[in-house]
């Protein structure tokens, strides 16, 4: 009896492990048998709505999926989107560890000459001021932010060259601020600003801080936008990876023109972001 | 790519951090230190409850990251210490404690049980003769301490010390999470400056070696001149 239920279930193993060996197969051979090249794209990983692990551990998010859309378009290329942090990705992007990084990303004239950068964006970024309640009307702008105490920012990323841009041309009006590791998570930091441990939090406003000020119903004034850029995805700079950005700027050309930038804008931030294009 | 004369002027702006980092490696070093003598000391007095929770305060610390530590001091010490305040009728605004304070907290709490193992293998080394010896020749106890155990405990424990100060200064890197700005952070503004991260980073492990074997030839030089008499 024993012997029979061993063989039974033994069979059974081998029959499952065909099946899944004949499915392999057919997957196998249903790639296109053309040259392949496999592109590392390197995403923030913890930046909702922007770009996150979702529930089920895979990468989403505005970027992801837009990636995954120029993806589509294009032959020859396959992306493989890993998940790093913003010093990490730069670095990775620098050595050509990764042929491509996303995240969120602002042009600046060393990234320019250091990368190469896709003619078209990816949808602008909103830089927005959000002040503790009682500030309304006292913080409206950058101008309004000499003597406050701003929330420590991180030293790679748009905020720090915003503040630092914003510095060197008014030195007569000059914005103090820390910098700190990116590791307090903007919830907690909205929070702060909530307590008045901080009076204004600078932001770029595409990273779900509405949802999180409603949904802990935070006494918090957010000012307009105080600068607009358009964002990028920044490719490392090699021979080979010029067909790439050349290609990717098409891709994201076409998915403009046929508004599934503004369908994935709409889906992850609430509102159609290609508005503020200028 | 990579630029060797940016990796020159990377390390002399890290430079302008190091004595900064020293200063509080060496702060929390010596709180650590007289906190782990302070635990080595209770629980060599055996105190039946109180010796069971030190254990198990000293199995939860050596056992979390410090940067799991650092998360929890920032976000709770500044309640505990309104609270604890607060008993005494003062009044403390919790957010304006400083971070510089957040990480000496941290990092002295985490290595004082490091620091407490230390000690005692030193004190175990001691041969209890030698203070049978001094207690026969007549000495005090504080004579006996500042004579006999101190000196040889100190020596003994000297190169684990410094190993742990090595090691701070290297843990040191996570302050930058509350804004303290050690070796390792500036590397990364000097990075986010000149935007060559690479270059950066090599000229931070190069300081960081430097400050190693610096320390190292410092420590080996003292050992020699401790031990001087004892060998």
């Amino acid at each position: 009896m024993k012997r029979l239920l061993l063989s039974i279930s033994f069979a059974a193993v081998l029959l499952v492990l065909a099946a899944c060996g004949g499915e392999e197969e057919s997957a196998e051979g249903a790639e296109e048998s053309g040259e392949v090249r496999t592109v590392e794209v390197a995403v923030s990983s913890s930046s909702r709505p922007l770009s996150y692990v979702g529930d089920d551990g895979e990468l989403t998010g505005y970027e992801p999926e837009l990636l995954r859309a120029i993806d589509e378009k294009l032959e020859g290329y396959e992306f493989n989107m890993e998940g790093a942090s913003d010093s990490a990705g730069e670095i990775g992007l620098d050595t050509g560890q990764y042929d491509m990084l996303a995240q969120g990303l602002i042009l600046s004239p060393e990234r320019e000459e250091s990368y190469l950068v896709p003619d078209e964006s990816n949808g602008p970024s909103l830089m927005k001021i959000f002040a503790t309640g009682d500030q309304e009307g006292e913080i409206e702008s950058l101008d309004d932010l000499q003597g406050k105490n701003v929330v420590p920012v991180t030293p790679t990323g748009g905020v720090f060259n915003l503040l630092n841009g914003y510095n060197e041309e008014h030195p007569d009006n000059q914005i103090e601020f820390d910098t700190s590791d990116g590791g307090i998570p903007t919830s907690d930091r909205l929070q702060e600003v909530n307590d008045g441990v901080y009076d204004a939090l600078v932001h770029p406003s595409n990273l779900g801080q509405q949802e999180i000020i409603e949904e802990a119903g935070l006494d918090i004034h957010v000012t307009e936008p105080v600068e607009i850029n358009p964002t990028y995805f920044l490719i490392h700079d090699s021979e080979e990876n010029t067909e790439l950005r050349d290609k990717v700027s098409e891709a994201l050309a076409e998915l403009k023109e046929e508004g599934t930038v503004s369908e994935l804008s709409n889906e992850f931030y609430g509102e159609d972001i290609l508005q503020y294009e200028e | 790519m990579f630029d060797i004369i940016v990796v020159f002027e990377s390390f002399v702006e890290i430079l302008k951090v190091v004595p900064k980092t020293l200063l509080l490696a060496l702060i929390i070093l010596v709180l650590s230190f007289t906190l782990g003598a302070t635990i080595t000391y209770i629980q060599s007095l055996n105190i039946p409850v109180v010796r069971q929770v030190i254990g198990v305060l000293q199995s939860f610390l050596r056992g979390t990251p410090n940067v799991v530590l650092l998360y929890l001091v920032y976000y709770s010490l500044p309640l505990v210490l309104a609270w604890f305040l607060g008993l005494f009728n003062v009044t403390f605004d919790p957010t304006s404690l400083n971070s510089t304070a957040i990480v000496i907290v941290t990092f002295s709490i985490c290595y004082s049980v490091f620091q407490s193992e230390i000690i005692r293998g030193a004190l175990h080394s001691l041969d209890k003769d030698q203070i049978e010896a001094a207690q026969s020749l007549g000495y005090s106890t504080t004579q006996v301490l500042r004579k006999v155990i101190i000196p040889q405990v100190m020596m003994e424990a000297l190169p684990d010390t410094m190993n742990a100060f090595l090691i701070i200064i290297k843990a040191l890197s996570l302050a930058f999470l509350v804004t303290v700005v050690d070796i390792f952070a500036q590397a990364r503004l000097v990075g986010a400056q000149s935007f060559s991260y690479l270059e950066a980073f090599v000229a931070a492990a190069l300081v960081y070696w430097g400050i190693c074997v610096l320390l190292t030839y410092v420590i080996d030089k003292l050992e020699n001149r401790m031990r001087r008499g004892y060998a």
